[in-house]
């Protein structure tokens, strides 16, 4: 595992096969939270922070407690894995919105209930599914999910940015709102395609 | 402590409940699960070395691979398991290696996540034929245009030129590792 | 939207296959109706799965309403629909094992399909069992026939095949981009457009 691993690992999550536009997860939020610029922003920063953490806690889990203890017991312990999982990540949403709460009580009141719901945002839930799905090292998965959550913060920010621009514009009225929304979403994605070529 | 039991017995009786129930599941379909897993390999392994009716598994490094057998017990070659990134997701490929490690026999992809209808087509026999032959000599490399030169080439699926690079590219890579090795050991 | 008391059962399962769908008209569980609507096949898998997941996690909420306490109930949800979760993933793993190779990691992400947590929430934990289990098969019904129509849409525009069958008749080039993620977002994007045409076209309370 290189250097050049790690860097292939980074871009091609950020970007080539960016979290919400090719890999669909997320989109909940990313439908909900993009319609103001600094809520985008600040839910792209929160889901960073949060996805990282609980990547990296979750790898530990598999790999230092489900491991070592099934092999001691003589036991495949894998079904527990995803109520592990969820558990993690729970505590992990609980912990960053006390924090938010505490430094930040402005943008708690604003975001209201999405904080708590990023909780049941599969961008997080995929990414450790996927770091154990694809035998990531720590370090690997570190750099996954880091990325993860950096090319989530910015298809949020970049739509919330198109969203506020349409505000101005004459959608037709059964596609005004989420449909509206999910054609742009679709436009974004082509023009993410076009960094597949950069993998070579 | 006891307003904790008197909160919490719910979540802790329930925790334990499923965790019976799971682990019993666990161990009814595990096995089912197992011969699931096993017989995506073995189809594979015998497709890539033809004439194979057994295998044995072999470490070399961190690798495992598989050493193909006829019916009269002899060696065949080898059947290679690697996998890698490809266009959308991890591509796991079994390529048969002749016993020299000379040149390549066969290529299944045993596992992909690829677009249907376009990266989903390395799937298909008539392109995977064209690893059939190939030199191990030096990397194999894709082309965009029908092969000039059948033991160093293979042409792109048009429309998934990643896909098809991908999978070359953990042809190459393995042989790159694996190759000396086997000369070494023979 | 009606409260879970109001009308009968069968009113219940109704509203949660049209007036109440999951997808089209409360827009949840987006996630999954983008990523495996690529064919028509994984659709339908994954709609029966989480239909499994729905009507088995309502049933046991519903059963334990009187015990669950209000601080803790999201905790008892997910701990509930975690577990029936791996139990589907393991049973599609020793049953179908090609089609949950192509679901990948979106079985376990039902665990977050947060149409089965609201379900729960709004339903499951004020209902009486049978209502619940008339939800959780409305609701899924509905996922299904949504995800079905996507599934069903994308394949044969993209891939010329229903349920990988050749179309027959179909003599035009393939629209790739359908299989590709962002025709995913473009034909979720029209046919939510389409359905609120259609429900703004009708009364008020008619449907369903």
């Amino acid at each position: 595992m290189t250097l050049e691993t790690l860097i292939a690992i980074f871009i091609g999550t950020a970007l080539v096969n960016n979290l919400v536009l090719a890999m669909f997860l997320g989109i909940c939020p990313f439908l909900g939270v993009s319609r103001r610029l600094d809520m985008a922003f600040g839910m792209g920063c929160a889901v960073t922070f949060v996805i990282t953490l609980s990547g990296m806690l979750t790898w530990i889990i598999t790999h230092g407690i489900l491991g070592p203890l099934g092999g001691a017991l003589a036991v495949d312990l894998s079904f527990l894995k995803y109520l592990l999982f969820i558990a993690v990540i729970a505590s992990m949403v609980q912990l960053v919105e006390m924090y938010v709460k505490r430094f930040f009580p402005a943008l708690h009141s604003a975001f209201g209930v999405f904080l708590p719901l990023i909780t049941t945002n599969c961008a997080i839930l995929g990414t450790c599914l996927l770091i154990d799905l694809r035998g990531y090292s720590l370090l690997e998965a570190l750099t996954f999910s880091f990325a993860g959550g950096l090319g989530f913060a910015l298809a949020i920010t970049i739509m919330a940015g198109i969203r506020e621009h349409l505000t101005l514009c004459d959608v037709p009225e059964p596609l005004r709102g989420p449909g509206i929304t999910l054609l742009v979403a679709g436009i974004l994605a082509l023009a993410f395609m076009g960094f597949a070529g950069m993998m070579r | 402590m006891r307003r904790f039991l008197s909160d919490s017995w719910l979540v802790l009786v329930l925790g334990t409940c499923f965790s019976v129930a799971l682990a019993a599941t666990q161990t009814a379909l595990a096995p089912r699960i197992e011969a699931n897993r096993r017989a995506a390999l073995t189809s594979a392994v015998f497709e890539v070395v033809p004439g194979t009716v057994r295998y044995t598994e072999r470490r070399v490094g961190l690798r495992s691979i598989y050493e193909c057998f006829d019916a009269e017990g002899t060696s065949l070659g080898w059947a290679i398991p690697a996998s890698d990134f490809g266009f959308q997701d991890q591509i796991d490929v079994v390529f048969g290696l002749s016993l020299d490690g000379a040149s390549i026999l066969g290529l299944s992809v045993v596992d992909n996540k690829e677009t249907p209808g376009l990266g989903n087509r390395i799937v298909e026999d008539a392109w995977r034929a064209q690893y059939a032959g190939l030199d191990t000599g030096q990397a194999v490399t894709v082309v965009k245009r029908p092969r000039r030169d059948e033991s160093r080439e293979v042409q792109a699926i048009s429309g998934a030129t990643i896909s098809s690079q991908a999978v070359t590219r953990i042809v190459n890579d393995t042989n790159r590792e694996l190759v000396p090795e086997l000369r070494k050991g023979r | 939207m009606s409260t879970p008391e109001a009308g009968g059962d069968l009113a219940r399962f109704r509203a949660g296959v049209w007036s109440e769908n999951p997808v089209l008209v409360q827009l949840l569980g987006m996630c999954p109706t983008l990523a495996v609507t690529n064919s028509l096949e994984n659709a339908l898998v994954m709609g029966a799965a989480a239909s499994f997941v729905v009507v088995c996690s309502n049933l046991v909420i519903s059963l334990l309403r009187s015990w669950i306490r209000p601080h803790l109930r999201i905790l008892v949800f997910t701990l509930t629909i975690a577990s029936f979760v791996t139990l589907a993933d393991r049973i599609l793993q020793a049953c179908l094992w090609d089609v949950s190779q192509k679901l990948g990691a979106f079985v376990p992400l039902i665990i977050v399909n947060c149409i089965i947590i609201a379900r729960a929430e709004v339903c499951a934990l004020r209902s009486r069992p049978l209502r619940a289990v008339a939800d959780g098969l409305g609701v899924g019904l509905g996922f299904t026939l949504a995800l079905a129509l996507l599934g069903a849409v994308r394949e044969v525009l993209g891939s010329r095949t229903l349920l990988g069958i050749p179309v027959p008749g179909a003599g035009f080039e393939p629209w790739i981009v359908m299989v590709l993620p962002a025709g995913a977002f473009l034909t979720l994007g029209a046919v939510i457009g389409v359905v609120n045409h259609l429900r703004g076209r009708a009364p008020k309370g008619a449907i369903g």
